[in-house]
């Protein structure tokens, strides 16, 4: 082993799988946006507040956007990938409350 | 540097679990793999959350670290391809707050070849392949999967768990294969005896339930079924898999009475149940919304209690232990079971 060889095999990852973010719309005036509550307790009602402060902002900063709330999907239900599919085929834009 | 600076610096890098480690020089991983050398940057698998890539040296390094010889590195890297299939969860394992840990189940000739214990404390210290696999299988998640406690607060350290468990130090055991009645796990579900193979399960610690003095199999299986039936697990709440790693005193007096695997399953899965009006007030449905709800809270006609398990083969059998001692570990959790063959 030369002098100048690494001490260590590093065992954390050095590479890690990239996602490739969906595109993005042009613009939101007009858009139809879909507002999910996805707290871990729904019941308390702080994802609700951070959506009704998230629909003001964009009707602040975009013209005539429309909204709707949307359920989250059930335990075993779809699919992350289907359910996401079935949200871009309805929706110009989702917003998701999430954090507790 | 001395070796106990080494230990020191692996600490400082933030590579351990918090005890000691073989710090993986160069000269050891090349060791570890072996004959295999020439294969160091294969993708064996993509660990979520985090998307580390798992290469064969990554895994290798981490095995040295955990102090696996070299004959038990196909096995961590089997546990690391069974961990990163869709169907086991990890993403949800690591992140959740549950304390959930991977319980890996090693089977076949290949556990008997590498020593596995089996027998009087296979869930305990002692055994250095139950120790060290388990061991290397939780420091690849740590280092490649991100599974670091929250408090770190950077982008790689995603391990939601709010209390954490043992298990995320080691959780690797082998079934009694000399005193269990039934055949190994795998082989129920479609391996051959022959096949070595690896089992992962999303699992909290394990509740040890004790029945003594009895020899009827309804009545050891009752005390286990009313120890199953508790409001607060992840179980009752999603109604997967059940994992128990029976005695072999449970277990042969149950099968010399006649029973089967089969037959205990469906016992079980009729008898471990919950009132479902007592059940809607506990545990974890105290979050549920309308649509986060089960069906069944809908059905407010029916009084049929709840079973912990949604059908009888969710219950998941395996046999270990010494052979003294009437106990039954229940191993609650969430999500299903993953089995890997092990490449020969």
């Amino acid at each position: 082993m030369s002098s100048d060889s690494p001490r260590y095999i590093n065992p954390v990852a050095d590479a890690y799988e990239t996602k490739t973010a969906a595109d993005r719309p042009l613009s939101l005036s007009k858009a139809k946006i879909g507002l999910v509550d996805s707290m871990l307790n729904p019941g308390a009602m702080w994802g609700q507040g951070m959506l009704d402060a998230a629909e003001v902002f964009l009707s602040d900063k975009h013209r005539s956007p429309s909204f709707e709330r949307v359920d989250r999907p059930p335990v075993g239900g779809p699919s992350p990938a289907r359910w996401a599919a079935a949200m871009a085929a309805q929706y110009s834009a989702l917003v998701t409350a999430v954090g507790d | 540097m001395d070796e106990v600076d080494q230990l020191e610096e692996c600490y400082e890098l933030g590579w351990t679990d918090g005890l000691p480690v073989i710090p993986p020089t160069p000269e050891r991983v090349e060791r570890m793999l072996g004959d295999r050398s020439s294969q160091r940057d294969e993708v064996i698998a993509t660990l979520p959350p985090a998307g580390g890539i798992a290469t064969l040296e990554k895994i290798a390094a981490n095995a040295v670290m955990a102090g696996c010889r070299p004959e038990y590195l196909p096995v961590v890297e089997t546990a690391v391809r069974a961990v990163a299939d869709k169907g086991f969860w990890l993403d949800d394992m690591v992140t959740a707050i549950d304390p959930m840990s991977a319980l890996v189940l090693v089977s076949g000739p290949l556990a008997r070849a590498i020593e596995m214990n089996g027998d009087a404390g296979a869930l305990g210290p002692g055994s250095r392949p139950n120790a060290t696999i388990g061991r290397a299988l939780n420091l690849c998640l740590r280092n490649i999967a991100g599974a670091r406690p929250i408090r770190h607060f950077d982008d790689r350290a995603l391990d939601g768990s709010t209390l954490g468990q043992p298990g995320k130090y080691s959780y690797c055991y082998t079934e009694n294969v000399d005193l269990s009645p039934w055949p190994e796990l795998p082989v129920e579900r479609g391996f051959t005896a022959e096949d070595s193979t690896v089992t992962v399960y999303a699992a909290d610690a394990p509740v040890c339930i004790g029945d003594m003095g009895r020899t009827e199999p309804e009545l050891i299986l009752r005390t286990i079924a009313e120890s199953a039936a508790i409001p607060g697990t992840t179980n009752i709440f999603f109604r997967q898999d059940l994992w128990l790693i029976m005695a072999p005193e449970h277990a042969n007096l149950i099968a010399d009475a006649g029973w089967s695997k089969a037959d205990v399953q469906q016992f079980l899965f009729e008898q471990a149940c919950l009132p479902r009006e007592r059940l809607s007030e506990r545990g974890l449905f105290g979050f549920m919304d309308d649509v986060l709800r089960p069906s069944w809270q809908d059905d407010t006609d029916s009084d049929e209690p709840i079973s912990i398990v949604d059908a009888p083969e969710r219950v998941v059998i395996t046999v270990a232990g010494a052979p003294y001692g009437g106990y039954t570990a229940l191993c609650f959790g969430f999500g299903e079971i993953m089995i890997k063959q092990i490449a020969e």
